[in-house]
């Protein structure tokens, strides 16, 4: 995979995200709802940055779905809960891609700073929705 | 159009396991020495960072329930980063709570379980830092590796803190 498609793929995915966290802001209580706009804000600013470096790569971004699957039923808050930490698994999935595809510094540097970003989230999820066991030893892989 | 949340694409999960592949240098000993691999050092402060997480819990058995994740992270970094030297793996008994052999230079546990956890907090920030600046310069192969190291312990920094 090109760096361009790296790119293209962490657009995707960030649009996804961005859909996702709709999902999971109206099924958590009141006290989460600031750690969820904090995590849809912060992916709303990947996104535009990453949209824009493949423009001056030439291309044009990828476009939002209309509307996008979920992966399971998100019916009450611990099923959101798991919906956000899916998305930052998927997140830090497509930005780790991008660290493999690029040997450019600064689309690298970049790359590995919204992969621990999402992995810093990620934890914040995970350690509510699996105390025991809140991190993971390889984000994105 | 209703679209599956497919947000990593398909083919990815094989590109990006935790097992990476040994690098062109790990095939064996050679005559002459080779260069060392730069992954080296970020093994050795992996092993020292385990190191210090088993040598506080061990000061500090209280801490275990809270730590043994975070040790338990490193020790699979130490051996991911084993098996992309091409190195055998050290064969540590899971639970075992004195330090890898190896490791000489494990700082002294601080006296009171609050430093304890500000030490392993700060190491864990100068070790991400480590792996993302030497990721930048890496190969396509160990670039990934590194990344999702340094993510880890940033995601350990926040625990911490």
């Amino acid at each position: 995979m090109s760096q361009l498609d790296a790119l293209q793929t962490a657009l995707a995915a960030e649009h996804a995200v961005i859909w996702g966290y709709a999902v999971v802001g109206a099924k958590v209580s009141a006290e989460l709802r600031p750690q969820v706009r904090a995590a849809d804000a912060a992916h709303r600013g990947r996104r535009d940055a990453v949209a824009g470096t493949i423009r001056r790569l030439g291309a044009d971004p990828a476009l939002t779905r209309a509307s996008y699957r979920l992966p399971f039923p998100v019916a009450d808050q611990a099923a959101a809960l798991r919906l956000a930490l899916h998305l930052e698994d998927g997140a830090a999935a497509a930005w780790r891609y991008v660290v493999a595809a690029t040997d450019d510094r600064v689309t690298r540097q970049t790359a590995v700073t919204a992969l621990t970003d999402a992995a810093i989230r990620g934890t914040g999820w995970r350690r509510l929705v699996t105390p025991a066991a809140p991190t993971v030893p390889f984000p994105g892989s | 159009m209703l679209v599956a949340l497919a947000i990593a694409p398909a083919g990815l999960a094989a590109a990006c396991t935790g097992t990476p592949a040994a690098g062109p240098t790990a095939t064996g000993p050679i005559s002459s020495a080779p260069p060392p691999d730069p992954l080296a050092d970020h093994l050795t402060a992996e092993r020292r960072l385990l190191g210090s997480y088993q040598a506080t819990i061990a000061r500090y058995p209280a801490l275990a329930k809270r730590l043994a994740p975070l040790r338990d992270d490193h020790r699979a970094h130490v051996t991911a980063l084993e098996q992309a030297l091409g190195l055998a793996p050290t064969a540590t008994p899971t639970a075992s709570a004195s330090p890898t052999p190896q490791v000489t230079d494990i700082p002294p546990v601080p006296a009171a379980a609050a430093a304890a956890l500000v030490a392993l907090r700060n190491a864990e920030h100068a070790a991400a830092a480590e792996r993302a600046a030497a990721c930048l310069t890496a190969t396509d192969t160990a670039a990934p590796l590194l990344a999702s190291i340094a993510a880890c312990e940033s995601s350990h920094e926040a625990l911490l803190s």
